[in-house]
């Protein structure tokens, strides 16, 4: 646990004159039995001194037990490239990631030492069991469980019923509270929300730049990353913003705004993928310092995974059912009770109801290619197969995510509680519900 | 140390603002063979008067490693603000280790107050956790300070502040 990075580690070296320095350190790795690598970002005095004198002394702190280690370290070389280079590469790299540092905030090297000597620190009322509680962390992996997730899963008939099945499922089955899923973009440039629980608000549809956070960090890397202190993460990685920004190397001003718990501790994202393609990211979150182990990493991957599978099940296309190739409605466009102003932007297919922004991309030409067809021919049944080849959406020809975009607008309505719904009326097709008389009005490029 | 650098008033502002405050400490040795002994400070005094000296107390097992070899040893001290990180780091000589007095307990029990409270308050840390932390008894001693460094996390870690060459 002393390597989980929650209790920043202290680390002293000497100069050849024996004058000592002595600074905390942001991340200690293990790299075997007998070494241990520490990442090297400023450490210009520290790099200087194991020039001249090869030796250092860390104190390391157990964040569950809080037993303090001393260790007596021979430096052995710096590793520019490799597998442990890589391991705490990302450490930093997520850190930048959270703050917008990609460009300025880097490693410089994994500073590889030899472990000549461990000493257990004492302590007053160090190691009496009862002297406070120890809280264990992490979720125990429980197959039964996870069969049982697995099952739910396999029930979902479509991507709908498949995101809430699995953030409801993480929260029942697992107790993960608080957990997000989402999607990647036709471009794979942007994930966006498909679906969360736990937050005040859903916020399905915002939306995060792959490579941006630790989200989108995950993505970009397709691996997983797991921060058990956020909090003490959000505070180095401002001040080393704020250090940046004094120097002119970075402008400032930068935020993510994405949604996310008051007073997150840890944090985990976890790249879902199938056929060897990321298809989007499953994020828990937790209040909990270190909540979570590599046991929920673990468990988060499968889970991932079988999520992943699911939704590229649901992306072959649906065979149409017996006269259902194009299915129409009719127009009762309810008047009286109240008018709804729906207003589309041609430049980014941006919708707005009653002044209050819904969704914009795919998604939004999408609601107003229907709209317009409800207007113009009074038509509420649509099957997917018909609508996806409307070329005004822009979909691309490959892998042209129709089936998310329809359940992010579906769900984005549900959130917002429009008068307007999409309901399921079958595999493939769906029915527009419209509770108000509509005004649409479409604002072309430049207008 | 009569021939220290005396510090810059710029400096001693930040560094008597830092300590002011709630802070972190964490403490450099160096025995006979040059091989650092990295610890935690759990008390820190300024002192009146030149050159600029603090009195520091450390568990009572850093003794050892304080008392090494003969007359005052050299030192280093990183006092940081939990909160949003800025840090200063002194160096200078240790003076001879002394039991800890009445007056070096008040000041522990005023870091423990201080800092403990700062961790509860930022991670909501169980304080009977760290209290598991503190040393069985205290030492003390009195450091001449030499040197001051912007220990800030960020590119300008480690710029000599006043009376210090890099």
């Amino acid at each position: 646990m002393c390597f989980e990075g929650a209790i920043p580690a202290v680390v002293a070296t000497a100069a050849a004159d024996g004058k000592p320095n002595v600074t905390f350190l942001s991340r200690v790795r293990m790299v075997d039995d007998e070494r241990i690598a520490l990442s090297n970002q400023f450490f210009s005095k520290t790099t200087r001194n194991l020039a001249e004198n090869p030796q250092a002394s860390v104190l390391l702190t157990d964040p569950v037990s809080y037993r303090q280690y001393r260790l007596a370290l021979a430096y052995e070389r710096t590793e520019r490239r490799g597998p442990i280079f890589e391991l705490l590469h990302d450490d930093v790299a997520a850190v930048a990631a959270m703050y917008g540092m990609q460009d300025v905030f880097k490693l410089r090297g994994a500073d590889i030492y030899r472990v000549l000597h461990i000493e257990v620190v004492p302590g007053a009322r160090s190691y009496e069991p009862e002297a406070a509680p120890v809280e264990q962390s992490g979720t125990r992996v429980d197959i039964g469980l996870l069969a049982a997730l697995s099952s739910r899963l396999s029930r979902c008939p479509d991507l709908d019923t498949i995101v809430i099945a699995t953030v409801d499922g993480l929260a029942e089955l697992f107790g993960y509270q608080h957990s997000l899923l989402l999607l990647l973009d036709e471009g794979g440039t942007r994930l966006y929300t498909i679906a969360s629980r736990g937050y005040e608000n859903e916020g399905v549809g915002s939306e995060i730049p792959v490579g941006e956070g630790v989200i989108g960090m995950a993505a970009a890397r397709c691996t997983p990353i797991r921060l058990g202190n956020v909090g003490d993460l959000s505070r180095y990685g401002q001040t080393v913003r704020r250090a940046y920004e004094d120097r002119g190397d970075i402008a400032p001003g930068y935020q993510i705004p994405f949604p996310g718990l008051t007073g997150t501790q840890s944090r985990m994202a976890v790249p879902a993928m199938a056929y060897g393609e990321l298809l989007g990211v499953l994020v828990v979150e937790s209040t909990k310092q270190l909540a979570y182990t590599s046991d929920d990493e673990a468990l988060l991957l499968v889970v991932a995974t079988l999520v992943g599978i699911a939704i590229e099940s649901g992306r072959v296309p649906e065979r149409p059912a017996a006269g259902a190739s194009r299915a129409a409605g009719t127009v009762r466009t309810p008047k009286g009770e109240r008018s709804t102003h729906v207003r589309y932007f041609e430049f980014d297919g941006s919708v707005f109801i009653d002044g209050d922004y819904l969704i914009k991309g795919v998604a939004g030409r999408l609601l107003w290619s229907l709209l317009r067809q409800y207007i113009d021919e009074g038509r509420l049944d649509f099957t997917n197969r018909e609508v996806r080849l409307d070329p005004s959406l822009e979909l691309p020809e490959f892998r042209d995510n129709f089936e998310n975009r329809l359940v992010l607008l579906k769900r984005r309505l549900d959130e917002r509680h429009a008068p307007i719904r999409i309901d399921k009326t079958g595999r493939g097709r769906f029915r527009l519900a419209i509770e108000a008389e509509l005004l649409i009005e479409s604002v072309p490029v430049g207008g | 140390m009569g021939d220290s650098t005396p510090l810059g008033m710029a400096a001693e502002d930040r560094v008597a603002y830092l300590l002011a405050g709630r802070f972190a400490l964490i403490v450099a040795l160096v025995g006979e063979d040059r091989r650092p002994y990295a610890t935690r400070g759990w008390g820190l005094t300024v002192l009146p008067g030149r050159p600029a000296q603090v009195r520091l107390v450390l568990g009572s097992d850093d003794g050892p490693a304080l008392q090494e070899g003969q007359g005052s040893r050299p030192i280093a001290l990183t006092a940081a603000d939990p909160l949003t990180l800025r840090a200063v780091q002194f160096k200078g000589r240790a003076g001879p280790v002394e039991l800890a007095t009445a007056d070096d307990r008040v000041a522990v029990a005023r870091f423990c107050e201080s800092f403990f409270g700062v961790v509860e308050e930022l991670e909501g840390t169980d304080r009977r956790l760290l209290e598991r932390m503190i040393p069985d008894d205290f030492v003390a001693c009195t450091v001449v300070i030499d040197e001051l460094y912007d220990q800030t996390p960020g590119p300008g870690a480690g710029a000599a502040l006043s009376g210090g060459s890099p």
